[in-house]
């Protein structure tokens, strides 16, 4: 950690602890938006072959 | 998160935001839209786990729910976010996570900060109606 008069500026991780920070962020950023969704949800579901068949995705040639 | 097969594509439903989002897919590049639909067939037919997210206090528990990554010429750009329903999965998302590490800073000065306090007051709230329930007396919130 640095910083001048005991107010810390800037840390240095190892990559791996920010990567696994990164991970962590990001799950805190998704949870964020599943509540959102959760919130405002319509109840209307699509199955996955209604989705494809929409966009013209023929899911047994995948 | 374990998958019990029902039969071909009926173990996976998308919400009206997922389908949403995949439509501007569509429009914006073919080729992350099957890559997507790939990835949901093998989650269909339980060749594919989704990563659970870690379950975080000021979040509430959401360890029914997991991501996929979704790679973009080798690299990590989409997730797709499941809920677990018990054999099946619910697409909730398709979150678009473009230079994560660029982003880190604004993640957390901007919508840590934003996600914060009505997450934390509903939590809080959880835990006191727990309380008043354990000690038998009337909620008056």
């Amino acid at each position: 950690m640095f910083g001048d008069r005991r107010k810390p500026e800037a840390v240095l991780l190892a990559f791996e602890t920010f990567r696994m920070l990164l991970e962590a962020v990001e799950d805190v950023v998704i949870a964020q938006r599943v509540r959102e969704r959760d919130g405002a949800d319509s109840g209307e579901r699509t199955s996955l072959a209604d989705a494809a068949a929409e966009f013209g995705i023929d899911l047994d040639s995948l | 998160m374990t998958a019990r097969r029902r039969g071909p594509y009926q173990n996976v439903v998308l919400t009206a935001d997922a389908l949403a989002e995949l439509r501007q897919f569509e429009e914006r590049s073919l080729d992350v839209l099957a890559q997507v639909f790939r990835l949901l067939e093998q989650l269909d037919n339980g060749t594919l786990q989704p990563t659970r997210l870690q379950n975080f206090a000021n979040t509430g528990d959401l360890t029914d729910c997991g991501k996929i990554v979704v790679l973009v010429d080798g690299e990590p750009e989409h997730r797709i976010v499941v809920r677990d329903l018990g054999g099946s999965f619910q697409v909730s998302d398709v979150v678009a996570v473009d230079n994560r590490t660029n982003d880190l800073p604004c993640l957390l000065a901007g919508r840590l900060e934003r996600q914060g306090d009505p997450i934390r007051r509903s939590d809080a709230s959880r835990r006191i109606a727990r309380i008043r329930r354990a000690l038998d007396q009337p909620d008056e919130t």
